[in-house]
């Protein structure tokens, strides 16, 4: 009778010990990340957002395949990238949002990797990479002490666009921004009906505007990202 | 003692039941053919994808997805640059089906950001 005692002593000792882990474990997760990433928030009155998504990184394996993404179920979005471009990275951020008055759209990401020269490569990925809806004679790169920024003009419309990619140690940041005209009304919808697509001109609404966010956006996350260790 | 024993092969029981769907769950996917799709069906997608590069993909549940329509009226979509719907390009990533809508039409166009505005039919499972 005593050995069952003490065995059972054991048993519900270590399933207590379990429990506590799993909980410490579970605490772990839900905590605010110590690295110091930028949200939107930071960067745009919420009133000017019309949709938006950003969180940290998850590393999944899909249908065979490796991708960094980010989900936000709320607005039924996600955003993927794939190694061939950011590499092998530990952890890291991405946002995205479309912001009125004026519009734009902005995109940026914050990495991690376990080495310089694996950031170091993922830079070389970015610089060589020209979005696919952007005159690729148009993209232009100017050289920077720890990376580069890029210009281009949207295919169609010819909308500015600028990106920058700065890498320091192991640590990488990627911004993108684009100046986009001012949203059509429905109004505008309908005196567009029986002309041609031609017809269509589009400006951007406030070029100086989406420069400036692209410099406040670079601004914060070389303060908050790449000097704050 | 024959408590003992009797509770030790009780927890060795509980043990290796709850080892049991793992193990089964972890056997190679080469083993039976994937399923035949069993229905097809004209839907709206699911999320937005966005991928680097630029692309915004509405997503569908269903396989093989064609005949997309903008349900506004398609010829609103001809002022994408980009051709009109029934010329984008799918992304036929099993089981999935993912359209390309061109970004700046996206965010410029009233209604283009949302879901509901896009059709197209696809097989399910």
């Amino acid at each position: 009778m005593k050995r069952f005692r003490l065995f059972a002593t054991i048993l519900v000792v270590t399933a207590v010990l379990l429990i506590l882990s799993a909980y410490t474990g579970l605490q772990a997760t839900s905590d605010p990340p110590e690295t110091p990433y930028v949200s939107l928030a930071e960067l745009l009155s919420p009133t000017r957002v019309t949709e938006q998504c950003e969180g940290e990184i998850q590393i999944i394996e899909e249908y065979d395949k490796t991708i960094c993404t980010v989900t936000c179920d709320d607005v039924k979005m996600r955003m993927t990238y794939t190694p061939s471009l950011v590499g092998d990275p530990r952890a890291g951020y991405a946002a995205y949002t479309d912001a009125l008055s004026p519009h734009v759209t902005i995109w940026y990401s914050m990495w991690i990797y376990d080495s310089p020269a694996q950031a170091a490569m993922a830079k070389l990925h970015w610089e060589n990479q020209v979005r696919y809806y952007h005159d690729s004679a148009s993209y232009h790169v100017i050289p920077e002490p720890d990376g580069f920024v890029a210009t281009a003009k949207e295919k169609v419309f010819g909308l500015p666009y600028w990106k920058r990619v700065t890498q320091k140690g192991c640590r990488l940041a990627v911004i993108e921004v684009e100046a986009m005209a001012a949203p059509l009304t429905l109004e505008d919808v309908e005196q567009l009906q029986g002309k041609k697509p031609d017809d269509l001109n589009l400006q951007p609404e406030d070029e100086a505007a989406a420069k400036a966010l692209f410099e406040k956006a670079s601004r914060m996350i070389e303060e908050r990202f790449f000097e704050a260790k | 003692m024959r408590k003992v024993k009797f509770v030790s092969v009780l927890v060795l029981l509980a043990l290796l039941l709850s080892a049991a769907p793992a193990a089964i769950a972890q056997q190679p996917a080469d083993g039976p053919a994937p399923p035949q799709p069993l229905w097809w069906a004209t839907t709206h997608p699911y999320r937005w994808e966005y991928v680097e590069g630029g692309h915004w993909l509405a997503v569908w549940g269903g396989t093989d997805g064609y005949d997309q329509h903008y349900v506004p009226g398609d010829w609103q979509t001809c002022f994408s640059g980009y051709g009109c719907i029934d010329s984008w390009t799918w992304w036929l990533k099993y089981p999935e089906s993912k359209l390309g809508v061109p970004s700046t039409w996206r965010s410029t166009w009233p209604g283009a950001t949302n879901l509901n505005n896009y059709i197209a039919t696809c097989w399910y499972y």
